[in-house]
């Protein structure tokens, strides 16, 4: 596969960087969506200051850990770029046509696009929610030399983020909308994700669910290394997530396959 | 040599009828068959610029997807620079350039620049060349201060010449351009027309047009097809094309004399005010010179002038004659 040649590789990490470039042309559009993630972030925080007194804890976490957890979930969570309805057009008009008659893999642009949209937002996420989470309730337990090995596992997580809607997009060549499976998909991460919530806090059958799917990975997994790192869990989600990665490569591929051949035999 | 040769090439949808329920259409879909292309044969040589027309519907884009390799056709034959499109889609994307006047590939936030750079890394160019044809596109198109502006704040003339001069970055051998001159005026649509007509002379680029002016076809290209359901039903020159298919003239005469009305086999009087009058003068049942000759004998002449039909009249009647033809159907799919 040419996905593997350093060419490809400048060919889609422009492509990416484009994508980013573009979206920060508009910096009112990036700022006014900082703003909504810091009223989330304060309304939040205020909540468990209500549930827990200071220096109480749930499942481990206290109230400064559970502040900057959802700072964590929430940055991924609010700059994950929304590729979806993009894809679905693109598909249901044929202007997947457009992208095809250049030397680019469908999948891989729509990913390199994801990436660069969504690194443009979360660096603003980030920023404003580490500047608001210490006001709120001080410096994060956290040493500044796992930062790099955080970002290594956020990647995954964004990278799995992209495979599960560019899967349900894609879907579009088969149904009329794909919209109720990303009402679904956002619910599912929402609580198996564990946005909110740590799912330690979980009855333990349903954590046990929670970690055989892949939505833990997105959110509670980079949010709870990012407060609580530890190496040994570093490298086992990792591993899993690289496993969801594959897995979740390889199914893309082959629907995104079927169908293009759907619409290249059948004409959609 | 010729840059795309097309035997028999065929395409049908399955459409799934529309008047079936949802539901029952879910479970059991019932599908029509339409022929898009029907057996579409022809051929262009390499540096020739060809007008590929006919109504919505007609196959034009379907035909063109196949060319470019983003549709399978259901039957038949097609090769564009040696390669057949549907196999081998990447290492033809390299050799062939589009303009689809309907849809930017420039990002529209950004200046036009960041859009050629990032189309030298994703058609695999080399710095130096990179930068050497981009010196020459810059000078060609005068885009000099375009560069830097984002094309948000471009105006649509302008965006068109940059629109084009990204086509041509990665020096394609084959050119689609699709209604490359749609919402332009009358300046830009000619800028436009000299720009293409230059690439083709100089870089002996084939190109391959569809367009519904028909300004851009005279002005343009030297052969026409026309095409309906995909099938060339006809294959001529611009000129050619109005000539023999046409035998309608037109006739405006001045008379120095007012006649009460002018009557003969073949001719249609369109307008007859005073001394003025304006014929449709049908040269297969008459001829011009025996309607000058009537003329004369009414009155002589203080002015004349004798024009063919436009294009656009051409291709009407050439649709009426052929017959058959489902006008305002398919469009993209």
């Amino acid at each position: 596969m040419d996905i593997v040649s350093t060419k490809a590789v400048r060919k889609y990490s422009f492509l990416a960087k484009t994508s980013f470039a573009s979206k920060i042309a508009y910096p009112l559009d990036v700022i006014s969506r900082t703003f909504f993630f810091a009223l989330v972030l304060f309304i939040f925080t205020q909540l468990w200051g209500a549930l827990l007194g200071a220096d109480s804890s749930i499942a481990g976490f206290s109230r400064q850990q559970l502040v900057w957890y959802l700072m964590a979930t929430e940055s991924i969570m609010l700059s994950n770029a929304r590729i979806e309805r993009r894809i679905e057009d693109d598909v249901k008009s044929g202007a997947v046509a457009y992208i095809l008659i250049r030397p680019l893999h469908f999948v891989w642009y729509q990913c390199a696009i994801y990436f660069g949209e969504s690194a443009s937002s979360l660096i603003f996420n980030i920023l404003i929610g580490s500047i608001i989470a210490t006001l709120l309730v001080g410096v994060p337990p956290i040493s500044v030399g796992f930062l790099p090995l955080i970002l290594v596992v956020m990647t995954l997580a964004f990278l799995l983020q992209f495979l599960i809607k560019i899967f349900l997009a894609l879907l579009a060549f088969w149904v009329e909308d794909t919209g109720p499976f990303f009402w679904i998909y956002s619910k599912v991460l929402f609580t198996l994700g564990g946005l909110f919530v740590p799912i330690d806090i979980y009855p333990e059958w349903l954590r046990r669910v929670t970690v055989a799917m892949p939505f833990n990975y997105i959110l509670y997994q980079p949010a709870r290394l990012f407060v609580n790192f530890n190496l040994a869990a570093f490298v086992q989600v990792l591993g899993i997530q690289a496993m969801w990665s594959v897995l979740l490569t390889a199914l893309v591929l082959y629907i995104y396959k079927q169908g293009v051949k759907k619409v290249s035999v059948n004409g959609g | 040599m010729a840059a795309i040769t097309v035997s028999n090439l065929r395409k049908t949808f399955q459409v799934r009828t529309a008047a079936q329920g949802r539901i029952k259409g879910l479970f059991n879909p019932i599908f029509t068959e339409v022929e898009a292309v029907k057996g579409a044969t022809f051929s262009v040589e390499r540096g020739e610029m060809v007008a590929f027309i006919g109504p919505n519907g007609a196959g034009k884009s379907t035909t063109i997807k196949m060319l470019t390799g983003i549709l399978h056709p259901t039957a038949g034959e097609a090769q564009v620079l040696g390669l057949t499109p549907w196999v081998e889609r990447q290492k033809l994307a390299m050799k062939i350039g589009s303009v689809f006047g309907q849809k930017s590939q420039l990002w529209f936030h950004l200046p036009p620049k960041d859009t050629f750079r990032l189309l030298s890394y994703i058609y695999e160019l080399d710095e130096s060349v990179f930068k050497a044809r981009l010196g020459k596109l810059v000078e060609v198109f005068e885009l000099d201060e375009l560069l830097h502006i984002p094309v948000r704040k471009l105006s649509l003339g302008q965006r068109m010449r940059c629109e084009i001069a990204a086509c041509l970055l990665h020096k394609p051998e084959v050119l689609f351009f699709d209604e490359p001159t749609i919402g332009l005026d009358v300046v830009a649509k000619r800028k436009i027309r000299e720009l293409i007509a230059s690439i083709n002379k100089e870089d002996g680029v084939t190109v391959f047009l569809t367009s519904h002016d028909t300004g851009d076809i005279e002005t343009l290209c030297k052969r026409v097809m026309v095409i309906n359901h995909g099938e060339v039903i006809l294959d001529s020159s611009p000129q050619l094309l109005r000539r023999e298919f046409l035998r309608m003239k037109t006739i405006g005469v001045r008379l120095e004399e007012e006649i009460e009305s002018f009557i003969h086999p073949g001719v249609t009087v369109l307008k007859h005010k005073g001394p003025g009058l304006k014929l449709r003068v049908d040269t297969a049942v008459t001829s011009v010179d025996d309607v000058y000759a009537a003329l004369r004998q009414h009155s002589r002449l203080a002015d004349i002038y004798i024009s063919d039909p436009t294009l656009d009249e051409v291709i009407e009647e050439i649709y009426q004659a052929t017959g058959s033809i489902t006008l305002g159907g398919g469009g993209y799919r």
